[in-house]
C-alpha cells in the first residue's frame, strides 16, 4: 500500500572529526609558536595540522627554525566489533595519512586498549597533559543487557536493549583519534605498534587496586583546594570543578531523554499492535473500523520510528560528545592536580630552603631549584594543553550542536512527510460499510 | 410511546437542499479532487474541520519548506555515506515532502459553515477539538446519511427508519459545556458548569441559549432518559462518572481549581455526554433533555445521590437485573442478535487492551517531557559556566528550546489522552449501555413467555371447568382468557418493537463508531504531525546559533 518507503536516516556521529585539527590552526596558535621557539622543547607544537608549513605559519625572521609542527601519521577506523562468546574483538583499519596506500587492518581486544593506554602514560612524561579518557569497557553479559535494559526503558518494559556496538566502536575511534592527533602521545611508539602491528602487544597484568583510586581521591580532596599562585589556574580549577559536575549531570538528563523517547516509541509499537488484534471482526462496520485501525497503526509504526532514529541520533551527536566530555573534564582536572601537586612541591622545597641550615643549603636551593623548574615546565605545558583543550571542546561542542539539530530536522520532517501520507490514505479511506 | 416517534419530516425537498448545502461549504474549486470521494460520509465535512485548525500550521509551512527543503537534502547526502542505516528513498523524501505537503494545503480555506464561530484554530487542545467534532455529526448526518441509504438499494428501510434520518438531519444542535465555576465551600461545595446551546429545531424556545447546570443535573438527566428509553431498546448515552476522590480534592482546595485536568476532563466528558444525546434522533427531541437545556431552574436531582431512597432502589433493581441476566436464558432464535452481542462482547474487549496501551504511552510522553525540562535546567547551568560567549550563548539557546520542547510533549500527551483515551472510555461505556438493551429485550422475551405460560394455564384452567361442569366459573375463565389473549398479543408486539428498535440503534451506533473513530483517529494523526512541524520550527530556530559558535 505504501509506494516509498522513508525511513529518518541516521546521523553517525563524530568518527568523521578529521576536520577539526583545520580549525585548530587558528590565531591562538600564534601564540603558543612564540613560547615554543623560546622553550626550544623539540617538536611540541600546537598545530596537529598536516599541511601547514612553519615557515608561512610564523612569517618571522626567526634565527633558530621553528620546531616541525605535529603532524598526526594515521588516521582510525574502527570498522567492526565482533562478538565470541563473551570477548568483543574490534577490527581497526589504519590507513597513513600522507601515503593512503599503506593500510592495517589489525583486530583488538578492549584489554589491548587498557594496555595501551598504561604504555601511553607510563612511558611519557604526562604531567601536564590532558590524557584522553579510555571510554569504560562496553559490558557484554546477559544480566548487564537486562540491566541496561531496566535502567533505560523502565520496569514495566519487558524488552531488553541491544548490545551498543555501534556506539562502542565509535567511542573507541574517538579515543584513537584523540591520541594519534596529540602532539606528544601521537608520537608514542606504542601507538604505532598499537595500530600497525597484527599481533597484539602482550600485556602485563594491570593491578587495578581500589586503594590507589581512594588514596588518589583523597589526596585530591586534601590539594585540590589549595590556593594558586597564579591567576589563570586558579580560575581554570574552579571552573572545572563546577564545570565537570555540571557536564556529568547535564549528560545524565540527555540520556533520560535518548531512554524516554526509546520508551514512547515502545508505547507508540504497543498501541500499533493493539490495533492489529481486532482481526477476528469481520462483518459490516468491523470491516471499515479493521481498515481505519490498520492505517492508523502503520501510521504510528512511522511516529515509532521517527523517535527511535531521534534517539540514536541524539546519542550520537549530542550525548557522545557530553559523554566524552564528562570523561575529558576528570583528565583535565587531573591534569591540574598534578600541576597544583608540583605547585606544592615547589613551595615546599621553597620554604626548606628558608629554614636550611647552612650545611645542608645548597642542597635545598638545587632542590627548590628543581622543583621550580619542574613546576614551571608543568605550568607551561598545562598552558598549551588547555588552550587547545578548551579550542577543541568548543569546536566539538559546536559540531555536535549543529549535528544534532540538523538530524532533529531531518528526523523530525521524515517523520512528518510520513505522517502526512498516513493522514491524506486515512482520509481517502472507504468508510462506507453495509450496516447488517 | 407515540411521543417517541419522529414528527414526519417537514421537507419534501430535502434531498435538492442538501446538495446546495454540500456545494456551499466547499466552494472552492480545489476541493474537486477530494470531493470526488463523497462515499464516505465523514469526509465531507470533517476536511473544514481539519483545515480551518491546521490551516494556521499548513501556512507556517510556506516558510519553513520553502527553499530549505532542497538545500538540507543537498546536504544530506554526504552524512548519508556514513549512515548505518542507508535510505536510499532520502532524496525521493525531498520531493515527496514537497508534494505531500503541498496536497494539503490545497484543501484551502473552506468556510466553517455550521462550525462554531468561536472554535480554536489550534488542533491541540482538548476542549476545542470536543466542541468541534460533534457539531460534525449532525452536519455530517445530514449530508452523508442519505448517500449510502440510496445507493445501497439492497437495504430496506422503514418509513420509520427514513424518518428518523431525516428528521436528524434536518436539525442542528450545537451544544458547548463550557466555564466550570467552583460555588461554596468545604463538603457542600460543588462545580458549575455553563451550558451552551445553539439550535435551530423549532420546538425549542429560542434559538439560543445558556443555562448553569451542576453535576447531579446531568446525573439526573441520565436517569429520566433512562427510564424512558431504555426499556424499548435505545442506547442512552452512560452518565458520566462520579469521581468521589477528585470531588473531594476540588471542595477541600482552597485555590481557584477550574483549570485542573480533573475539572477539564469532566467538563469535556458533560459536553461529550450532552452531543451524544443531541444526535439521536429521538432523544434529542425528548422535553426533559429540552428542559435541560434551556430551563433557567431545574429541579434539584436528588435521587441521584448514592445514598437516597430512589438510590437504593436503583442499587435493589441492580442487583436484580443482575440476577435476571444470569437466571433468563433466552432461546436466541434470531441469529443477528446472538452475532451482534458476541461483536460487542468481541470489541469490548478490544477497546480495554487499547486503551491501557494509550495509558500507558500518556505515561511515558509525560516522563518525557519531565526529563526534556531537567536536561533545559543543566544546559542552562553549563551555559553559565561557559567563558566562551558565543558556546554559552548557544547553550542559552539550547536550554530556552529544550523547554519549548518539554511543552510539545506534554501537549501531545494531552491529545494522546483526550484524543484516543477518553474516546476509547467513552465507548466501552456506550457498550455497557448496549448491553442493557439488549438485556432488556431478554426481560421483553420473558414476560412475552410467562404470558403464554399464563394464558396456557387459563385455558387448561376453563377446559377442565367444562369438563366438570362448573359452568359458573367458565364465564369468568373466558374473561381471564381474554385478558391474558390481549397480554400475550402486546409482549409479542413489546418484543418485536423493542427487537426493531435494537436493530435501529445498533445501525446507529456502527454509523456512528466509525465517524467518531475515523475522525479522531485523524486529528490525532494531524496533532503528532504538528507536533513534528513545532520541532522543525525550534530546531531550525536554534541551527544558526549553533552555527554561528566558532
Amino acid at each position: 500500500m505504501r509506494s516509498a518507503v522513508l525511513y529518518p536516516s541516521v546521523i553517525a556521529q563524530e568518527g568523521e572529526d578529521q576536520d577539526v585539527p583545520s580549525r585548530l590552526t587558528s590565531t591562538k596558535m600564534d601564540n603558543a609558536t612564540e613560547e615554543t621557539n623560546t622553550n626550544g622543547t623539540a617538536d611540541v607544537s600546537d598545530s596537529p595540522e598536516a599541511d601547514q608549513d612553519t615557515p608561512e605559519s610564523s612569517g618571522l625572521p626567526e634565527p633558530t627554525l621553528p620546531p616541525k609542527p605535529f603532524e598526526p601519521v594515521f588516521t582510525v577506523k574502527v570498522t567492526d566489533a565482533a562478538k565470541d562468546g563473551e570477548v568483543v574483538k574490534y577490527t581497526l583499519k589504519t590507513t597513513k595519512i600522507k601515503s593512503d596506500s599503506e593500510e592495517y587492518k589489525v583486530v583488538r581486544l578492549y584489554e589491548d586498549f587498557e594496555w595501551l593506554e598504561h604504555c601511553l602514560i607510563t612511558q611519557n612524561d604526562i604531567a601536564g597533559i590532558i590524557v584522553p579518557p579510555l571510554p569504560p569497557k562496553p559490558s557484554t553479559t546477559a544480566q548487564s543487557a537486562e540491566a541496561r535494559s531496566k535502567k533505560q526503558l523502565g520496569n514495566d518494559i519487558k524488552l531488553v536493549v541491544g548490545d551498543e556496538f555501534e556506539k562502542d566502536c565509535r567511542s573507541l575511534e574517538k579515543y584513537l583519534y584523540l591520541v594519534v592527533t596529540h602532539p606528544i602521545l601521537g608520537q608514542d611508539e606504542s601507538i604505532t605498534k598499537f595500530l600497525t602491528v597484527r599481533e597484539a602487544p602482550t600485556r602485563a597484568k594491570l593491578k587495578k587496586s581500589i586503594f590507589s583510586n581512594l588514596s588518589k581521591a583523597v589526596g585530591e580532596a586534601r590539594k585540590g583546594g589549595h590556593k594558586d599562585v597564579n591567576e589563570f589556574f586558579q580560575k581554570e580549577r574552579d571552573t572545572v570543578n563546577e564545570v565537570s559536575v555540571q557536564m556529568k549531570e547535564a549528560k545524565e538528563n540527555f540520556m533520560k531523554i535518548v531512554y524516554g523517547e526509546q520508551r514512547v516509541a515502545v508505547g507508540l509499537s504497543h498501541l500499533s499492535t493493539a490495533l492489529h488484534l481486532g482481526g477476528q471482526l469481520q462483518e459490516g462496520a468491523d470491516v471499515v473500523v479493521n481498515k481505519l485501525f490498520t492505517q492508523f497503526s502503520e501510521g504510528l509504526e512511522d511516529a515509532k520510528q521517527g523517535l527511535e532514529v531521534m534517539a540514536v541520533n541524539d546519542e550520537n551527536t549530542l550525548g557522545f560528545s557530553l559523554d566524552l566530555y564528562s570523561r575529558y573534564l576528570e583528565a583535565e582536572k587531573e591534569m591540574l592536580y598534578r600541576r597544583t601537586c608540583k605547585m606544592m612541591e615547589f613551595e615546599a622545597a621553597s620554604k626548606a630552603v628558608e629554614k636550611a641550615k647552612p650545611q645542608k643549603r645548597e642542597m635545598a636551593v638545587a632542590a627548590r631549584d628543581k622543583a621550580e623548574k619542574e613546576f614551571e615546565d608543568i605550568s607551561k605545558a598545562a598552558e598549551k594543553e588547555l588552550k587547545n583543550f578548551h579550542h577543541q571542546r568548543v569546536l566539538t561542542f559546536q559540531d555536535s550542536l549543529v549535528r544534532h539539530a540538523d538530524a532533529k530536522i531531518k528526523a523530525a520532517r521524515d517523520t512528518y512527510a510520513l505522517l502526512t501520507k498516513c493522514v491524506t490514505a486515512l482520509k481517502t479511506l472507504d468508510t462506507s460499510f453495509k450496516p447488517l | 410511546m407515540a411521543d417517541d416517534r419522529e414528527p414526519p419530516p417537514l421537507f419534501d425537498d430535502e434531498k435538492p437542499d442538501k446538495k446546495e448545502e454540500e456545494d456551499d461549504l466547499f466552494a472552492t474549486p480545489n476541493e474537486a479532487p477530494k470531493e470526488e470521494v463523497k462515499d464516505e460520509p465523514a469526509s465531507l465535512p470533517t476536511e473544514p474541520v481539519q483545515d480551518k485548525a491546521s490551516e494556521d500550521l499548513f501556512a507556517a509551512d510556506d516558510d519553513l519548506f520553502g527553499a530549505q527543503n532542497m538545500q538540507e537534502d543537498s546536504a544530506a547526502p554526504p552524512q548519508l555515506e556514513v549512515v548505518d542505516e542507508p535510505p536510499p528513498e532520502m532524496d525521493i523524501s525531498g520531493e515527496g515532502e514537497e508534494v505531500d505537503l503541498d496536497s494539503p494545503e490545497t484543501e484551502g480555506p473552506s468556510s466553517p459553515a455550521k462550525m462554531e464561530p468561536d472554535s480554536d484554530s489550534s488542533p491541540l487542545e482538548a476542549p476545542p477539538m470536543a466542541e468541534v467534532l460533534p457539531p460534525a455529526k449532525p452536519v455530517t448526518e445530514e449530508k452523508p446519511k442519505p448517500t449510502p441509504a440510496p445507493r445501497k438499494p439492497s437495504m430496506e428501510k422503514s418509513k420509520e427508519e427514513i424518518e428518523e434520518e431525516e428528521s436528524g438531519d434536518q436539525f442542528a444542535l450545537d451544544i458547548k459545556v463550557h466555564d466550570p465555576g467552583k460555588i461554596g465551600d468545604g463538603m457542600g461545595a460543588y462545580m458549575s458548569y455553563k451550558v451552551t446551546t445553539q439550535t435551530s429545531i423549532p420546538a425549542f424556545r429560542r434559538p439560543s441559549m445558556t443555562v448553569t447546570r451542576r453535576f447531579s443535573d446531568f446525573l439526573g438527566l441520565h436517569e429520566k432518559l433512562s427510564q424512558k428509553h431504555v426499556h424499548i431498546g435505545r442506547i442512552v448515552p452512560p452518565a458520566p462518572e462520579k469521581s468521589v476522590v477528585g470531588m473531594t480534592k476540588i471542595k477541600m482546595s482552597k485555590e481557584d481549581t477550574s483549570s485542573t485536568e480533573f475539572v477539564e476532563k469532566r467538563r469535556a466528558l458533560l459536553e461529550r455526554f450532552l452531543q451524544r444525546i443531541s444526535i439521536h434522533p429521538v432523544l434529542q427531541m425528548d422535553p426533559d433533555f429540552r428542559d435541560f437545556l434551556e430551563q433557567d431552574e431545574l429541579p434539584r436531582a436528588t435521587s441521584t445521590s448514592a445514598v437516597s431512597g430512589a438510590g437504593v432502589l436503583r442499587l435493589i433493581k441492580g442487583v436484580g437485573d443482575t440476577l435476571s441476566k444470569v437466571t433468563i436464558k433466552m432461546d436466541e432464535s434470531d441469529q443477528w442478535f446472538e452475532e451482534k452481542q458476541n461483536q460487542v462482547e468481541a470489541l469490548d474487549q478490544q477497546l480495554k487492551k487499547l486503551h491501557a496501551s494509550v495509558e500507558a504511552l500518556v505515561t511515558y510522553r509525560k516522563e518525557l517531557g519531565i526529563s526534556t525540562a531537567a536536561f533545559a535546567k543543566s544546559t542552562a547551568m553549563l551555559s553559565n559556566s561557559e567563558e566562551h560567549t558565543a558556546l554559552s550563548r548557544a547553550l542559552s539557546q539550547l536550554a530556552e528550546v529544550e523547554e519549548k520542547i518539554e511543552q510539545v510533549h506534554l501537549e501531545q500527551a494531552d491529545n494522546d489522552f483526550f484524543l484516543l483515551s477518553e474516546l476509547l472510555k467513552d465507548y466501552i461505556g456506550i457498550i455497557q449501555a448496549i448491553r442493557i438493551v439488549f438485556h432488556e429485550r431478554v426481560k421483553s422475551f420473558h414476560n412475552w413467555q410467562n404470558a403464554q405460560q399464563t394464558l396456557a394455564k387459563k385455558r387448561e384452567a376453563e377446559a377442565k371447568f367444562k369438563q366438570t361442569g362448573k359452568t359458573d366459573k367458565i364465564a369468568h375463565a373466558q374473561e381471564e382468557i381474554r385478558e391474558w389473549e390481549g397480554k400475550v398479543e402486546k409482549g409479542r408486539e413489546d418484543f418485536e418493537e423493542i427487537s426493531k428498535t435494537i436493530r435501529t440503534e445498533i445501525r446507529r451506533f456502527e454509523t456512528n463508531r466509525v465517524k467518531d473513530f475515523r475522525n479522531i483517529i485523524i486529528k490525532y494523526m494531524e496533532t503528532l504531525m504538528n507536533s513534528q512541524q513545532q520541532l522543525i520550527k525550534y530546531w531550525e530556530g536554534f541551527l544558526p546559533e549553533a552555527k554561528a559558535i566558532a
